[in-house]
């Protein structure tokens, strides 16, 4: 087999194209929450914002 | 997380180019999985330290592998344009998902929202199992014994690693520092549609451009994006209306969106084929140390000097980066010849 397509879009570059966007999709969403839910969790606040980096 | 993320790029670049595209991200997408699930029922603030650096591995190795298996499944010739609609979807998940977080959170609770951000990365290691071409790397150990050693940069892409370094630390500092630049000014703007517009004007400028990204040379997109990011700055400095703000977040798209897409594909362009993980990692690294830097630099410039100073200082940036280009032009000039 080939190592390389002929065409730009075939189903295994929009299949990893798609897996790309729910990965980074999940990344970015949890990052507005994690410092809120760190500190909801912390009854101490004990390192606010570490938890985010 | 960014601190992870530095250690780690040279390993996963490394790995990239040992080991199949598939394996290692359905390894980083099940680390990934394991840390975004173990948010949904962390007990306490240790804990979700504790998966947050689980998800930050997942991460390192995600994003360098996942860009790499991209460049790997396309004709060499269009890399620039896969690279291009790659970019496209990091910035349209950077727009919609903050947004559909923040919003669905105060809905459903930060325990459901962080379940939903698990469903998604695991639709993800469901989906490259139909993934037909595993992309298995061109090394071979018994070819390379005693002289294909762990590296921790790809050379020849330093130049535009550090281009894309420079670029990023006004565009991270605005990411972090923009609300609060607009509530400290009494700015009369809608800052919330700031990142919106950014991705609406990328995505019309991506299907603009067609497969320029691998006809156009370096240079030619690099006064385009240089002036564009002057234009973006000052409007930045002097906004205090909707449109003003709207200038600077369309010449944003163009100075640093489409800029990062060019980047990529170059840094890809310049590697051989046997080291495009590497190059990858060696982008990533220069992406982390803007991104870190950023609002580091944002703060400082916050504490020690009037914020009306907060943009004008960023213009410093721009001659370093063009020193680098003009020091390198040549070489980056000539990768669009590499296909």
């Amino acid at each position: 087999m080939a190592d390389h397509q002929e065409k730009l879009f075939t189903k295994d570059t929009i299949l990893v194209m798609a897996a790309t966007f729910l990965f980074q999709f999940s990344t970015m969403a949890v990052n507005p929450l994690i410092n809120g839910m760190h500190v909801t969790l912390a009854q101490a606040v004990l390192l606010p914002g570490s938890s985010l980096g | 997380m960014n601190i992870i993320s530095m250690i780690l790029r040279p390993v996963a670049g490394n790995l990239t180019d040992r080991i199949s595209k598939y394996r290692l991200t359905f390894f980083g997408g099940s680390i990934c999985f394991i840390g975004t699930l173990g948010y949904v029922f962390a007990p306490n603030s240790q804990l979700l330290l504790l998966f947050r650096f689980i998800n930050g591995i997942g991460f390192v190795f995600c994003t360098v592998c996942m860009a790499t298996w991209i460049a790997f499944l396309v004709p060499r010739d269009h890399v620039g344009e896969a690279m291009g609609y790659y970019g496209l979807l990091n910035a349209s998940s950077m727009a919609l998902a903050p947004a559909l977080a923040i919003n669905l959170y105060q809905v459903i609770g930060y325990r459901p929202m962080l379940g939903v951000s698990a469903a998604a990365v695991l639709l993800m290691v469901i989906l490259i199992q139909f993934v037909g071409n595993p992309a298995q790397p061109k090394y071979r150990p018994q070819e390379n014994k005693g002289r294909h050693h762990f590296k921790i940069i790809q050379k020849d892409t330093l130049a535009v690693a550090s281009i894309m370094s420079l670029l990023s630390i006004p565009y991270f500092a605005t990411q972090a520092d923009i609300v609060m630049y607009v509530a400290q000014r009494h700015l009369n703007v809608a800052v919330g549609m700031y990142f919106f517009i950014y991705a609406v004007v990328l995505f019309a400028i991506r299907i603009a451009l067609k497969n320029f990204f691998d006809t156009v040379r370096f240079g030619v997109w690099f006064a385009i994006c240089a002036v564009a990011s002057v234009v973006y700055i000052v409007f930045l400095a002097i906004m205090n209306s909707d449109w003003q703000m709207a200038v600077a977040a369309g010449c944003m798209a163009l100075g640093y969106g489409i800029m990062f897409s060019i980047c990529q594909s170059t840094s890809l362009m310049l590697a051989p084929m046997a080291e495009q993980g590497l190059a990858n990692s060696t982008f990533y690294l220069g992406l982390d140390i803007g991104m870190s830097l950023g609002p580091i630099i944002g703060g400082l410039i916050d504490n020690y000097l009037p914020l009306t100073w907060f943009y004008p200082v960023m213009l410093v940036i721009l001659p370093i980066v063009l020193v680098i280009y003009l020091f390198n032009r040549q070489k980056l000039n000539g990768a669009v010849e590499h296909h």
